[in-house]
C-alpha cells in the first residue's frame, strides 16, 4: 500500500516541482561562503536549520492537500470512501509517504549544502557527515513528523485547500517574526525582545532550533543534544501523534467531544454551510455587465471567510508592526514618532511583499472562479466580450489593492493614536499614492498573466515567478543585477523629515508610468489571446487579423519602452552587473598594473571653482590641481584616470601631450615634454560635470537637490598614476580573470615577520570658491574667507590652512548651523559648526547643542593629548536618511538626522544605565578627524584598528571625563552584549583585533579590549603613545600603522603587561574577553 | 441556418477530436447523436466558441462564427454538459447575473424573462436559495433557465436531461419543443429515445465525424423491412442491433436483409437502431482494421 501511495505521489507534477524549489532554494542558500576563514562546520549547521525553517513547512504545506485532500479536491472522495479500506489506514499511509518524501528532500538539500559549503571552504564533505546525520534525526524529523501530522489533521478537520495552504503560511511567516525576536541569527537583524519569550522558545519552538542558537550563544560550533532539545523535540512528537489522532477518529465518535471546542467553531466558521440552506436575497441589482460582472467578484472575495481572516490578521499585524517600532531609532534611543515613521515601518517591506502575495492569490482566485465552481462556460458564451470580462477582473484586483491598503490605512492610523504618534494627514496620501500604482501595476500583470495562460497552474507558476523575480535576490545572485527586475515597482527610497520623498520621487514617476504602460499593453495581448476563464487553449485563429495586429504592436510597444527605459537608465548612470564589474576591473589591472611601477607625481593642491544650481540637479566644477614629484627621480609620463562611466568634460595637463586614451576604462596616459624634475610641479586642469540622475535614487556621495546638496572628490575627480581601489580582492574571481594572486598582508602577519611595507602620506591643500543660489550654505574643507551676494547666487570662498588628507567634499544646504568655538585655552580656536534644519525647534536646538558639545570636548581634549586640530573650522551635517549614521571627512562630518537631532536618550523602565548616543556620535566622529584622516591612512595593508577601534577608544574616555560614570558603564554593557551576540553567531573564525574588519570586531570589541586595557595599564600610556605616532606621522615620514601602534605601546608600558597587550590585539582569543571579570555580572 | 465546413479541431496532445466535419442544421430541434467520446462536447464548444477550431468554419445565418464570436454569443443559449455555481448567490441573483451578461439591461425585461422561465422550470419557490444548495435535478433546472435567458437564437444543451426525473424530463422537453419554432436547439445527448422524440433533424457524430446527418424519417426509412426482432441469437451475418430481455428471455434485434431466423418477426425500425448500425459498423470497421494489421 506504502508503495500504491508513492506511485501516486511521483506521478504529481507539483510533487517535483516543489521538491525542486526546495533545491533549487538549497543551492542558492549554500552559496555566499567564499571567505575561507568560515568555521565550515558551523556554517552547514546554519544553512541545515535556514533550509528547516524557511523550507519544510512551505513544502509540506505545498504538498498537503495532493495527499490529504485529493479524494474531495479530484471528486474522488465517495469512490475511494467506498472501498473497503478505513480512514486512518489511508491516512496512515499518505502521511508516511508525505513524510518519506520530505525527509529525502530534506536530506537531499542538505547534502547540496555540505557538497557547495565544502567546495568553497574546501572541506572535506565526510566532516559534514555527522553533522547531516545530527540536523537529520534531532531537527528534521520530528519537526517534519509534527508538520506532516498537523498537515493531516488541518485537512480532515477542515477539508479546504486554501484553509490549509494559509495555515502553512501563516506557520511559516509567524515563526519569521518570532525568530527575528528570540535571537535566531538566520533572520537578518535579529535580536533578543524578551527574555520569556526566548525562553518559551527554547522549550517549544517547533523546529528545535531556538535550543541550538543557546548553545551557539554559549560558544558552541554545533548542537548537542542537551536536555531542552531532547525534551521539545519530545513534545512535538507527542504533539503529532495527538492530532494524528484525532485526525483518524471517525467523524461521528469525535463530533461530539470537539463540538464545543474552538476548532469547530473555526471550522463551522470557515465551512460553505451546505447543509442548513437559508434564504438569500438578492440584492444584484445591476444592470452593467461591467459592474455586475466586478460586484460578483468582489461580493466573493469579500464574503470568502478566509479572505475575511486574511484581512483581519493584515489589521493586527500591520497595527503590531508599526506600534513595535514606531519610536525606535537605535538601541537606548528614541524618538518622537510622526506619521512617516509610522509609515516606513511597513511601506518599504510588510506592504509591497504581504501585499503582492495577497493580490497575487486574490487575483488567481478572481480569475479562475469561474473555472473553479465549473460556471465558466456558462460566463464564456454569453456575448461578453474577453476585454469586458478581463476589465472587470483587473477592477476587481484595483479594489482588492483598496482593500489592503484600506486596512493598512486603518491599522497605521490606529498605531499612530495608540502610540499618541504626531499625525501629518499630508504624508497619508503621498504614501498611499506610492504604494497604490506599484500594486496596481503588479494587479494588471497578474490580471494578463491570467488571462493569457489557459492552466491554472501554469499561470499561478508564472505569476509565481514573477514575484520570486520582484523579491528574491536570485538575479543579482546570478550576476544579472538591473532595475527592471523590480517588476512593477520604483527603486523609492523611505521618506525623511528633512526632505520627505525627494531621494527618489523623481524616479518614481517614470518607473510607474513606465510599468503601467507595459502591463497594460501586455493585458491587451492577453486579452486577444484570452481563454476567457474556460481554460481552453487558444490560437491565432480566435483572434481577429485586426486584434492580431494590434497585439503584435503591443509587444513590439513592451520591447521598445523597454530598450528605451533600459537605456534612458544607462545613459544616467552606467549598468554594470557584478560580473561586467570583475571583467572592467581586471582589464584595468592587466592593462594598467604596471603603472604600479612607475613612479607618479602626487596631488598637492587643489583649486575648485564650483557652481551648485539645487533646483536644477546639476553641479559644475573647474578642478585646478597642483601635482608635485615627491620622488627623488624624475617623471616622464603620467597616468590620469577616472571611474566607469563618468567622464571628464575636458582634461589637460600643464607640459604634457596625450598619447593614449581608453574610453571605456576612463584612463589617459600623458608624455611629459620634459621630464618632472624631483620637487617641481605642473597643474592638471579638469571640468567636471554632474547632473542628478532623474531615474535612480540619490545616493551618497553625490548629490543635488534643493533639499540638500553634496559633492565628494572621491571618487569621481582624476586620479594620478595606478589607483588602488580598482583591484579585484576576491581572489576566485582573480584567478577566473587570469590576475595573479594578491599577498596575504595582514597586519598581524606583518607583526609576526617583522616587516613592513611603508605606505605614502596624501596630503592636499584645497581652495574652493562655490557659488550657489542665494539662501543656501556653502560648506567645504577649510575656514571661510569670504563670501558675497551678487545676481540671486551666493558666493562662498574656504581656503584649508594645511594640508588634509585627500578626500574634499563641498556642500550646499538651505539650512544654517549652530556654531560655537573651541577651548579659549587652546591657542587657535576652531570654529565649530552643527548643521541641522529647523534649529529653531527647541528638541532639535538641544540636539544641536549636544552634539556641538562632543565636538568640542573631543576637539579640546584631543588637541590638548594628542596634536593639534589641523584646520581652523570643523563641520557636522545633519543629512538625510541615505543610509549613513554617521561619516567623517576632513573638516566636515555627516551625521543621520534621525539617529542625531531627532533621536533621544531612552529611559529604562526598569531605571536602567543609558547613554545619550548623539553625544557619543559627535564623539566618534570628530575623533576620526585624529583616527582616520590624521592617522590610519596611507597604509594599503593596514585594517581599520587605528580609525574605528581608536575612536571607540575616544569614546570610552570623553564619556568618563565629560559625562557620567553610568553612561560609560551603560556604553560598555551595550558593546559587551553586542560582542557576545554577534560572536556567537557569527560564522567566521576569530581574528587578532589589528586584523579585523567586522563590524563587532571594530567597535564592540575594540571598546571591550580598550575597557580592559584602561583598567589595567591607565590611560597615561596609551596617551604617550598616540602622541608620539601623531608627531610620527607627519610628511616627509611615512604613515603610520596598526602595527606601529602596538609596538609604541610595549615601548611605552611595563614588560608584565606586555602579554595582555598582545592578547587584547595580536591575539584571536575572544574568549578572555567574553570572561573577564570586568564585564562579569552584565545581563540584557 | 447552422453551416459548418471542414471543422476540425486537435488537441494539444495530438487527438483528434473533429475531423473535418460538414454540416448543414436547419432551425427547429436537431439532435446530435453519438457514443461516449465521439467528439459531441468538442463540436458544442466549438460551437459556443468556447474553444477555437484548429481548421475550419462555422456559419450562423449570416455570421461568421470564427470571425465575429461576439455576434454569435449574443444569440446563443448554453448549457453544458457538467456546470457549476458561483457560492453564496441564490438562483434569482445568479439569473439577474447572467441576464445581464447576456445583454439584457432593462429591469423590467430582465425580470419578466426570469419569472418566466422559473415558473417553466418549476423553481419559483426556490428562487431565494442559494444554487450551490439545490438537488442535481434542480441545479439542471437552473442551467435550462439561463440558457434560455435573453431568447437566445440558437440554444446549444449539452445532454439536458441528465439528472431530471422523468415528470422533470417531459416539462423540458414541452419547453423546448414550444420555443424551438424560430430557433436552432442543438440537443446533444446519448438518449435516443430523446432526440427521436424531440427533434426533427439528427446528427450521427462518431471518431469524430459526422456519419449522417438528415430529418429523422429519412434516417430511419433506409432501414424499413431489415429489422427483426428474435429470441435466438443469429447465426449468419446478420448485424445484431441490441439484447435485452423481457421475462428472462433474451431478444435481439437484428439488421438482416431477409429474416435471420423462424421466429424473427419484422419490425418498425427505430432511431436507435440506426444509431446502433452507425456504432456497431464503426466498432467493426475499426476491429477489422486491427485485425488486417495483426
Amino acid at each position: 500500500m506504502l508503495v500504491n501511495e508513492c506511485k501516486y505521489f511521483v506521478r504529481q507534477p507539483l510533487v517535483w516541482l516543489a521538491a525542486l524549489m526546495y533545491l533549487a532554494f538549497a543551492v542558492l542558500v549554500s552559496f555566499g561562503v567564499h571567505n575561507p576563514d568560515l568555521v565550515a562546520i558551523k556554517q552547514f549547521h546554519y544553512k541545515a536549520m535556514t533550509l528547516l525553517i524557511l523550507g519544510t513547512p512551505l513544502l509540506i504545506g505545498a504538498l498537503a492537500p495532493i495527499s490529504f485532500l485529493r479524494d474531495s479536491n479530484s471528486n474522488m472522495a465517495e469512490l475511494v470512501l467506498a472501498t473497503p479500506r478505513q480512514l486512518h489506514i489511508h491516512q496512515k499511509y499518505r502521511a508516511s509517504t508525505l513524510l518519506i518524501f520530505s525527509l529525502l528532500v530534506g536530506l537531499t538539500g542538505m547534502g547540496l549544502c555540505a557538497f557547495f559549503i565544502g567546495q568553497q571552504t574546501n572541506t572535506s564533505i565526510a566532516q559534514f557527515v555527522p553533522e547531516l546525520i545530527w540536523d537529520l534525526t534531532i531537527l528534521y524529523f520530528p519537526s517534519l513528523v509534527f508538520f506532516t501530522c498537523a498537515a493531516v489533521w488541518l485537512s480532515h478537520r477542515f477539508n479546504s485547500s486554501s484553509v490549509v495552504y494559509a495555515v502553512f503560511a501563516s506557520l511559516w511567516a509567524g515563526y519569521m517574526v518570532v525568530a527575528s525576536v528570540t535571537g535566531i541569527s538566520i533572520m537578518a537583524g535579529s535580536y533578543i525582545a524578551n527574555d520569556s519569550l526566548l525562553t518559551f522558545m527554547i522549550w517549544l519552538d517547533p523546529h528545535g532550533i531556538s535550543a541550538v542558537f543557546s548553545q551557539f550563544r554559549e560558544g558552541a560550533i554545533a548542537g548537542s543534544p542537551t536536555v531542552e532539545v531532547l525534551i521539545n523535540r519530545g513534545i512535538y512528537l507527542v504533539l503529532a501523534a495527538v492530532l494524528f489522532t484525532f485526525a483518524i477518529k471517525p467523524r461521528a465518535h469525535s463530533s461530539s467531544n470537539l463540538n464545543a471546542s474552538i476548532f469547530s467553531e473555526l471550522r463551522r466558521f470557515l465551512r460553505v454551510k451546505q447543509q442548513s440552506p437559508k434564504k438569500v436575497s438578492p440584492k444584484l441589482t445591476l444592470t452593467s455587465p461591467m459592474l455586475s460582472l466586478i460586484m460578483v467578484s468582489v461580493k466573493s472575495l469579500a464574503s470568502n471567510r478566509l479572505n475575511q481572516l486574511i484581512l483581519l490578521g493584515w489589521f493586527f499585524l500591520i497595527f503590531s508592526e508599526v506600534v513595535a517600532g514606531i519610536k525606535h531609532v537605535e538601541p537606548m534611543s528614541q524618538l518622537i514618532p510622526t506619521s512617516i515613521d509610522a509609515w516606513n515601518r511597513i511601506a518599504f517591506d510588510i506592504v509591497p511583499l504581504l501585499g503582492n502575495t495577497l493580490l497575487l492569490f486574490w487575483v488567481w482566485q478572481t480569475c479562475w472562479r469561474a473555472k473553479q465552481v465549473d460556471m465558466s462556460e456558462l460566463i464564456a458564451s454569453t456575448p461578453r466580450t474577453s476585454m469586458q470580462l478581463a476589465m472587470s477582473q483587473l477592477c476587481s484586483a484595483i479594489i482588492a489593492v483598496t482593500m489592503i491598503l484600506g486596512v493598512a490605512t486603518i491599522a497605521v492610523l490606529a498605531a499612530e493614536l495608540h502610540v499618541g504618534s504626531q499625525l501629518t494627514a499630508g504624508h497619508y496620501p503621498l504614501q498611499l499614492l506610492v504604494l497604490f500604482l506599484p500594486l496596481v501595476a503588479s494587479g494588471v500583470l497578474f490580471v494578463a498573466i491570467n488571462t493569457l495562460v489557459s492552466n491554472k497552474y501554469q499561470a499561478a507558476i508564472l505569476s509565481l515567478s514573477v514575484f520570486v523575480l520582484k523579491f528574491s535576490p536570485l538575479m543579482a545572485q546570478l550576476g544579472l543585477e538591473h532595475p527592471l527586475w523590480n517588476i512593477a515597482g520604483a527603486p523609492l527610497i523611505a521618506p525623511d523629515t528633512v526632505w520627505g520623498f525627494a531621494a527618489s520621487w523623481s524616479a518614481f514617476g517614470p518607473y510607474m508610468l513606465f510599468w503601467l504602460t507595459f502591463s497594460t499593453a501586455t493585458l491587451f495581448i492577453a486579452i486577444v489571446y484570452s481563454h476567457r476563464g474556460t481554460g481552453f487553449r487558444s490560437n491565432w485563429r480566435q483572434a481577429t487579423p485586426h486584434n492580431q495586429w494590434l497585439a503584435a504592436a503591443c509587444a513590439v510597444f513592451c520591447v521598445s519602452i523597454t530598450v528605451l527605459m533600459h537605456g534612458a537608465l544607462q545613459a544616467q548612470r552606467p549598468l554594470l552587473t557584478k560580473q561586467a564589474q570583475h571583467q572592467w576591473r581586471a582589464d584595468y589591472e592587466h592593462q594598467f598594473g604596471h603603472w604600479q611601477q612607475l613612479k607618479q607625481p602626487q596631488a598637492t593642491a587643489m583649486k575648485v571653482m564650483g557652481d551648485f544650481y539645487p533646483n536644477l540637479g546639476a553641479a559644475n566644477f573647474d578642478i585646478e590641481m597642483t601635482l608635485t614629484n615627491p620622488h627623488t627621480v624624475a617623471i616622464e609620463q603620467v597616468l590620469i584616470g577616472g571611474i566607469h562611466g563618468f567622464e571628464f568634460q575636458s582634461l589637460t595637463l600643464e607640459n604634457a601631450r596625450l598619447i593614449a586614451s581608453d574610453p571605456r576604462l576612463n584612463q589617459h596616459e600623458f608624455k611629459l615634454l620634459s621630464p618632472l624634475l624631483p620637487n617641481q610641479s605642473l597643474t592638471l586642469t579638469t571640468q567636471i560635470n554632474y547632473q542628478q540622475p532623474s531615474l535612480w535614487p540619490a545616493a551618497l556621495h553625490q548629490i543635488v537637490t534643493p533639499e540638500f546638496s553634496y559633492f565628494r572628490s572621491a571618487p569621481v575627480m582624476p586620479n594620478v598614476g595606478f589607483n588602488t581601489d580598482f583591484i579585484l580582492r576576491n581572489a576566485t574571481r582573480r584567478l577566473e580573470l587570469g590576475l595573479a594572486e594578491l599577498p596575504e598582508r595582514n597586519p598581524s602577519e606583518h607583526w609576526q615577520k617583522q616587516t613592513s611595507e611603508p605606505g605614502v602620506l596624501k596630503r592636499i591643500q584645497v581652495h574652493s570658491v562655490i557659488t550657489t543660489v542665494e539662501g543656501h550654505k556653502v560648506i567645504a574643507p577649510g575656514a571661510l574667507v569670504s563670501k558675497s551676494i551678487k545676481d540671486e547666487r551666493a558666493t562662498f570662498e574656504f581656503k584649508t590652512q594645511q594640508p588634509i588628507r585627500d578626500i574634499a567634499a563641498w556642500f550646499s544646504l538651505p539650512y544654517s548651523s549652530l556654531k560655537t568655538n573651541s577651548s579659549k585655552g587652546n591657542s587657535k580656536s576652531t570654529e565649530l559648526h552643527f548643521y541641522a534644519p529647523k534649529l529653531d525647534n527647541p528638541a532639535n536646538l538641544e540636539s544641536a547643542q549636544i552634539n556641538l558639545q562632543g565636538m568640542k570636548d573631543t576637539l579640546n581634549w584631543l588637541s590638548q593629548h594628542v596634536g593639534a586640530y589641523p584646520g581652523a573650522r570643523l563641520n557636522m551635517i545633519a543629512i538625510p536618511e541615505l543610509g549613513a549614521t554617521g561619516y567623517a571627512m576632513p573638516h566636515t562630518m555627516l551625521v543621520g538626522h534621525k539617529v542625531a537631532v531627532r533621536a533621544q536618550p531612552l529611559i529604562s523602565n526598569e531605571g536602567r544605565a543609558s547613554f545619550d548616543h548623539r553625544y557619543r556620535r559627535a564623539v566618534h566622529e570628530t575623533a576620526h578627524q585624529w583616527f582616520g584622516h590624521g592617522l590610519g591612512n596611507g597604509v594599503d595593508w593596514d585594517r581599520t584598528f587605528l580609525v574605528e577601534a581608536m575612536a571607540k577608544y575616544i569614546e570610552l574616555v570623553m564619556l568618563e571625563q565629560f559625562r557620567t560614570d553610568a553612561e560609560l558603564e551603560a556604553l560598555i554593557n551595550f558593546e559587551y552584549l553586542r560582542f557576545k551576540y554577534a560572536t556567537s553567531n557569527s560564522t567566521q573564525k576569530a581574528v587578532a583585533l589589528i586584523d579585523a574588519g567586522l563590524r563587532h570586531d571594530m567597535y564592540s570589541r575594540a571598546t571591550l579590549a580598550f575597557t580592559v586595557l584602561r583598567e589595567e595599564i591607565g590611560d597615561a600610556a596609551i596617551i604617550r603613545t598616540l602622541k608620539q605616532l601623531w608627531a610620527a606621522n607627519q610628511a616627509p615620514n611615512p604613515p603610520a600603522s596598526s602595527v606601529d601602534f602596538v609596538r609604541l605601546l610595549l615601548t611605552h608600558t611595563d614588560a608584565k603587561q606586555h602579554a595582555l597587550i598582545e592578547r587584547l590585539f595580536l591575539s584571536n582569543d575572544v574568549q578572555f574577553l567574553l570572561e573577564h571579570p570586568r564585564f562579569k555580572g552584565i545581563k540584557p | 441556418m447552422l453551416k459548418i465546413t471542414n471543422l476540425s479541431k486537435t488537441y494539444a496532445g495530438g487527438v483528434r477530436a473533429l475531423d473535418a466535419i460538414n454540416l448543414t442544421l436547419p432551425s427547429g430541434m436537431v439532435g446530435l447523436l453519438g457514443p461516449n467520446g465521439a467528439g459531441k462536447s468538442t463540436l458544442l464548444r466549438t460551437l459556443a466558441c468556447l474553444q477555437s477550431p484548429t481548421s475550419g468554419n462555422i456559419q450562423f445565418g449570416d455570421v461568421d462564427v470564427i470571425k465575429n464570436p461576439y455576434e454569435l454569443r449574443a444569440q446563443l443559449g448554453y448549457l453544458p454538459q457538467y456546470f457549476g455555481v458561483y457560492p453564496h448567490m441564490s438562483c434569482l441573483a445568479l439569473l439577474k447575473h447572467m441576464a445581464v451578461l447576456k445583454g439584457i439591461t432593462n429591469k423590467a425585461q430582465s425580470q419578466q424573462q426570469i419569472e418566466e422561465l422559473l415558473t417553466l422550470t418549476n423553481l419559483t419557490q426556490f428562487a431565494h436559495r442559494n444554487v450551490t444548495e439545490f438537488s442535481g435535478g434542480m441545479r439542471q433546472r437552473f442551467g435550462i433557465a439561463q440558457a434560455l435567458l435573453g431568447n437566445p437564437k440558437i440554444v446549444i444543451m449539452d445532454e439536458p436531461t441528465a439528472g431530471l426525473d422523468p415528470a422533470e424530463r417531459d416539462r423540458l422537453h414541452d419547453l423546448l419543443v414550444s420555443i424551438s419554432t424560430d430557433k436552432l436547439i442543438l440537443l446533444s445527448t446519448h438518449i435516443v429515445e430523446d432526440v427521436e422524440n424531440l427533434c426533427q433533424h439528427v446528427a450521427l457524430i462518431n471518431q469524430g465525424k459526422i456519419v449522417d446527418s438528415a430529418p429523422v424519417q429519412a434516417l430511419i426509412a433506409r432501414l424499413a423491412g431489415k429489422l427483426w426482432l428474435t429470441h435466438t441469437h443469429p447465426e449468419n451475418d446478420a448485424f445484431v442491433l441490441s439484447k435485452s430481455y423481457r421475462y428472462g428471455q433474451p431478444h435481439y434485434r437484428v439488421f438482416a436483409q431477409c429474416a435471420p431466423s423462424a421466429d424473427a418477426v419484422s419490425v418498425e425500425p427505430t432511431l436507435q437502431d440506426r444509431y446502433f448500425i452507425e456504432i456497431n459498423q464503426q466498432t467493426k470497421i475499426a476491429n477489422e482494421g486491427l485485425r488486417r494489421v495483426s
